[in-house]
């Protein structure tokens, strides 16, 4: 028998992956190499800082650590994490330079959370190269197949990897191809998968809120608050689940606190996408001043972020399009990013800038390839019904208009309460 | 306007991270999951299998799961993943595929929908109901070789984590509640929380990193708790055809299950559901730290057992010895390490390796050799053969056993390698599940400190950590630097009387086996 096994041996001396071994402490006990990637909160970050002092060579930590930087500035918003992050995940690869496929993985994350998506899908595709085992490579492949327009092969990673490595992060990220594909309920019950294979509170938080915006996006206001309300109990410090919280009250129509719960938000996080809807909220509320404040704000902040390099352009094109300010602006910033990457995300976009330039021809196509997986999008139709409304067609815009309205009539601050009359423009 | 100032203190802080060549991205249109989110609960960390003490003709199987439950770990606390196959995998006649698997499946109840908060007021029964949030399990027993099942318990309820004292007075009773009889009472189960029974210290893996530690023997899961299911069946049960006389070596492991789902979108009203995929296997302790290569261990998490040839080369030509060497001296046992590979993959001849043994993973148990009065923490090679490797009992000492024997010991050589750490921080109990009682959520645990009489000092010779033994109080454990020379090094015997038996029996274990050139 042992000869056999030996003989075996010799035909197995080839496979790279059978050549280090694990010695960490981090490997003894397999969570604690997991547990950077979903550390919970600095206290959990500090051990594993406390560890690499007293273990400076251990190459695994650092990439965890890495990891957990990139995953705290995803939940907290903290951008601050992003330069810990990369001199964490570069002093691993470092050390260990040539099968280090969690450093890899790791700066394969940060670049995504850069929008460096063609960075993003090289790291992850060097990452595979060393350990196609691990269903984190096919994460960060197929998150910067999504973001770049590159559908069918992004389903594929994805399937592969929740084929792998069945678990909250896959499940995730089948939920949202599936929500990309039209798919609500098929989404719905892959998010409650990850919500139910969630092990701490910010994965919970983080699964019930995308489990609030699946109904808030099908127009079911009070699921959605429960699953806001829900993951605000899981994580108080998870801002999305703020705003969500905050858009319920104005679809509610508690214009005054949901000013106030954007306020907070906006205080923690002034993102974009966050001080626009401020504006728009103030506004439906009555308050011009405050409004005409934030889009100051949103101004100076746009014009600060892209000093330093950051790509704003795709909320600029949308915001500037809604408000019919700085046309020429948006649409250059629509095109721009058209041509970086082909997502329906960026397709709806340009389309919508181009409607507010008055090119409804050139938007309809654009509109049309932004429904081109069948997304149940709001926001989508009522762009390509507006567009074809403009062109005169107004049997195709009253469908598409009433679409949108059937499917979430909250969809905008702005044009969701306009719905109804702009419906019934072309009937 | 107030806002308007704390968003413009928020957006310098951004600035200057901009200034640092961060792009911040917070685009509505960019979604981002996390990566790779810990899983803790499909996460096996130890598998144990004993001839029961107080029951010797039953076998005891205590599998458990997610690892470093700090008590207090509210308000969610350390639920069972829900829908997962839990399973405990048994092997019969040595062919490395399971011919029966023991599986649990977990549904989630909530007493009072509106909250997800463990209880609603104190809880002195499992049905009462301020145990708000409460599991159930069913056990089914597969027959691998015909598929057939059976189902052994039917909503049999969890004991939920030890939330704390205020709501929980009487753990202890809550426990005993879910010690579960079945099949006419010849069988047990229990589900629920305790104490980690594993004990080690986790740095001395670090050594080989170079770690410089002023302390050691501290048992790193010291205060933790974790998730067991416990399992006592006749042996008759486990044995194939039913006799554990004549078919008394078994292997056993256990695997965790989740369910794929398709990307696909699907036309009807029902999502599409995958196959259930293995994300967790466990047999032996230690298998991932010293077997296992490094970035194969998402491809040993998904194996079976039947494939183990593919270990084979990490098995017999292992790189904790080699590195041992670099750092400390001590010489590497020649390869190829067939000594390793019955310990590791066939179970060792004359012991626990059935007669047709196909090389694969298992925890091996011979169920004729009866439970040791008291039991030597050093399993085999302490001369205790009731003890790993032959199974795995709570108070076997696998890290000082499985760095002796990867530093030769079944070939001869004494090392006397250990952990300083020899026993559990809290005692077992001598009844079924054996496993101490959980600390208690309302006891806050302080950060592990190594006590200051076993603080050692480490020395660096020409770059290179030397550890040295240190001095220890009357009655104390022995305690080195994280890897030491007990036996060859010291004089006065503080742990004579343990090591004595393996030095004396130590090559009755050591059967007779087939050695081969290593060129071979």
């Amino acid at each position: 028998m042992l000869r056999a096994i030996i003989r075996t041996a010799g035909l197995l001396r080839g496979p790279a992956v059978l050549v280090a071994f694990c010695l960490t402490a981090a490997c003894v006990r397999p969570s604690l190499q997991a547990a950077p990637a979903a550390v919970r909160d600095r206290g959990g970050i500090g051990a594993i800082q406390q560890r690499l002092r007293s273990v400076p060579a251990d190459w695994q930590a650092w990439a965890g650590l890495g990891a957990s930087y990139v995953q705290e500035a995803r939940r907290t918003g903290d951008p601050t994490y992003y330069p810990k992050a990369d001199e964490a995940l570069r002093r691993s690869l470092h050390i260990r330079p040539t099968d280090n496929a969690d450093a890899m993985i790791g700066l394969g994350a940060l670049a995504a959370a850069r929008h460096d998506f063609v960075g993003a899908l090289s790291w992850g595709d060097r990452a595979r190269a060393i350990d196609p085992y691990s269903s984190s490579t096919y994460g960060v492949i197929g998150d910067a197949l999504v973001e770049l327009g590159r559908y069918k092969e992004a389903f594929k990673a994805i399937q592969h990897m929740v084929d792998l490595q069945p678990g909250l992060a896959s499940y995730a990220r089948v939920s949202y191809v599936l929500e990309l594909q039209g798919d609500t309920s098929g989404a719905t019950a892959a998010m409650k998968m990850a919500a139910d294979a969630a092990s701490n509170p910010s994965d919970s938080a983080f699964a019930d809120y995308y489990l609030g915006e699946l109904y808030w996006n099908s127009g079911r206001t009070d699921d959605a608050a429960r699953m806001y309300t829900q993951s605000n109990e899981h994580d108080a410090t998870y801002v999305p689940a703020l705003q969500g919280l905050a858009k319920v009250r104005a679809a509610r129509g508690d214009l005054p606190r949901a000013v106030a719960g954007y306020e907070d938000v906006v205080a923690r996080f002034p993102l974009p996408q966050y001080v626009g809807e401020l504006a728009d909220v103030a506004t439906a509320a009555g308050q011009p001043a405050l409004a005409t404040d934030e889009r100051g704000l949103l101004d100076i902040q746009r014009k600060l972020f892209r000093a330093n390099g950051v790509n704003v352009d795709l909320d600029e094109a949308v915001f500037d399009a809604d408000h019919h300010i700085g046309r020429d602006r948006g649409l250059d910033a629509a095109r721009r990013e058209w041509a970086r990457r082909k997502s329906i995300v960026v397709a709806d976009a340009l389309a919508w800038a181009l409607h507010a330039n008055g090119r409804d021809h050139e938007a309809l196509t654009y509109a049309r390839t932004a429904l081109r997986l069948g997304t149940r999008s709001a926001l989508f139709f009522f762009h390509e019904g507006m567009i074809e409304r403009s062109l005169g067609l107004r049997t195709d815009a009253h469908a598409d208009l009433s679409r949108a309205a059937s499917i979430n009539r909250n969809f905008s601050f702005v044009w969701g309460p306009k719905l109804p009359s702009l419906i019934a423009s072309v009937r | 306007m107030a806002s308007i100032r704390r968003s413009l203190v928020a957006l310098l802080a951004l600035l200057v991270v901009a200034v640092l060549g961060v792009v911040p991205s917070y685009a509505s249109s960019h979604r981002e999951a996390p990566l790779t989110a810990a899983d803790p609960q499909i996460d096996s960390t130890d598998m144990y299998a004993f001839v029961s003490p107080d029951s010797p003709d039953t076998v005891t199987m205590i599998s458990n799961w997610i690892p470093f439950e700090s008590p207090a770990g509210g308000p969610n606390f350390y639920p069972w993943a829900p829908g997962v196959h839990y399973d405990i995998n048994i092997d019969n006649n040595g062919d490395a595929k399971p011919d029966i698997t023991y599986r649990w499946v977990f549904t989630n109840h909530y007493r009072n929908p509106n909250t997800f908060l463990m209880n609603t007021g104190p809880v002195s029964k499992l049905t009462d109901t301020t145990l708000n949030f409460y599991q159930t399990y069913d056990l089914t027993e597969i027959n691998g070789r015909t598929g057939a099942t059976k189902t052994l318990l039917a909503n049999a309820i969890s004991a939920p984590s030890n939330v704390g004292a205020a709501s929980m007075p009487d753990y202890a009773s809550l426990r005993n509640q879910a010690i579960v009889p079945f099949d006419n009472g010849s069988s047990k189960s229990f589900v629920g929380q305790a104490d980690d029974p594993f004990f080690l210290d986790l740095r001395i893996f670090d050594l080989l990193y170079g770690a410089n530690l002023k302390e050691a023997g501290h048992d790193t899961l010291d205060g933790y708790n974790v998730n067991v299911m416990a399992l006592q069946v006749p042996k008759s049960a486990l044995a194939s055809s039913g006799n554990a006389t004549t078919n008394p070596i078994v292997g056993i492991w256990t695997t965790a299950e989740r369910q794929s789902i398709r990307t696909e979108a699907s036309n009807g009203t029902e999502h599409s559901s995958g196959p259930f995929v293995q994300v967790s296997r466990l047999g032996q302790p230690l298998v991932n730290e010293v077997v296992a290569p490094v970035g194969a261990k998402d491809l040993f998490n998904g194996s079976k057992p039947a494939n183990d040839a593919q270990f084979l080369k990490a098995v017999q030509d292992p790189e904790v010895p080699k590195l041992i060497q670099s750092v400390y001296k001590i010489k590497a046992p020649a390869t190829p390490r067939n000594d390793l590979v019955e310990v590791f993959l066939t179970g060792i001849k004359g012991l626990n390796q059935p007669p047709k043994v196909v090389p694969s993973e298992e925890l091996r148990l011979n169920m004729s050799i009866p439970p040791t009065a008291v039991p030597n923490r050093l399993g085999v090679i302490g001369g205790d053969k009731a003890g790993f490797p032959n199974g795995r009992r709570l108070t076997d000492d696998v890290v000082d056993i499985a760095l002796r024997v990867m530093e030769g010991e079944l070939l001869g050589t004494k090392t006397g390698l250990g952990d300083g750490v020899d026993s559990n921080d809290v005692p077992f109990e001598t009844t079924f599940p054996y496993v101490a009682l959980p600390h208690s959520g309302s006891f806050v645990a302080a950060p592990p400190v190594a006590p200051a009489a076993k603080t050692v000092t480490l020395t660096k010779n020409r770059g290179v950590s030397t550890p040295l033994t240190a001095g220890i109080g009357a009655g104390a454990l022995i305690l080195g630097a994280l890897i030491v020379w007990l036996i060859k090094r010291r004089p006065g015997p503080p742990e004579a009387e343990e090591e004595a038996a393996p030095e004396a029996e130590v090559h009755h274990v050591r059967t007779p086996r087939p050695r081969r050139a290593s060129g071979e």
